[in-house]
């Protein structure tokens, strides 16, 4: 989202079990943790559009992308390469 | 008798998948923190039902949105693993 202030065209790409990050029904607040699947809402203010999310992970994990807190799109296993390698800076979280 | 406690998610480690083919079917497991995702797993999952005792940690599950269908997992509270840690002989940590 910092970097979407400074104009950049930002994608986010959620793979693995990265994907769990979207699951609507999350409560951290059991766990004393942040709520930070709220925050992924707060993506289409920052004008971040291009939401990924690896297909393969969610079928994995028996997620159906109607489970998911906010509208994504759906990428498969091959596509992540191409997309990657179309942006100019990759970060890892 | 032994509970085996898990804390690491089946899709990013094997650890419980090496617990799994190692465990006596009337020991105990207990699925914490990412390991809660296990239920998640198509393929380990028939193996966790097939256990006498699995427990899944309730505060970790709900979380994480972890919704437990299953009657055979039973769903604890922290002080349920208190208790369970002194029922069993040793508390095993994968």
């Amino acid at each position: 989202m910092a970097m979407s202030n400074f104009a950049q065209d930002v994608s986010v790409f959620f793979i693995e079990d990265g994907v769990l990050q979207l699951l609507l029904s999350q409560d951290p607040a059991a766990i004393d943790a942040k709520a930070y699947h709220k925050t992924f809402k707060a993506l289409e203010f920052y004008d971040i559009e291009n939401i990924y999310v690896c297909r393969q992970s969610l079928e994995q994990r028996g997620i159906k992308s109607t489970q998911l807190c906010i509208e994504v799109t759906l990428i498969e296993h091959d596509d992540l390469s191409s997309l990657l390698a179309s942006q100019q800076h990759v970060m890892s979280f | 008798m032994n509970l085996h406690k898990i804390t690491s998610s089946p899709f990013t480690h094997l650890t419980l998948q090496h617990c799994l083919q190692r465990i006596q079917p009337t020991e105990g497991l207990l699925l914490t923190q990412d390991a809660t995702y296990a239920v998640l797993d198509k393929t380990l999952y028939p193996k966790l039902i097939d256990l006498q005792s699995v427990y899944v940690l309730k505060e970790d599950a709900e979380a994480r949105g972890i919704v437990i269908e299953s009657g055979k997992i039973q769903l604890i509270t922290y002080a349920q693993f208190v208790e369970l840690s002194l029922e069993y002989d040793n508390v095993v940590s994968w």
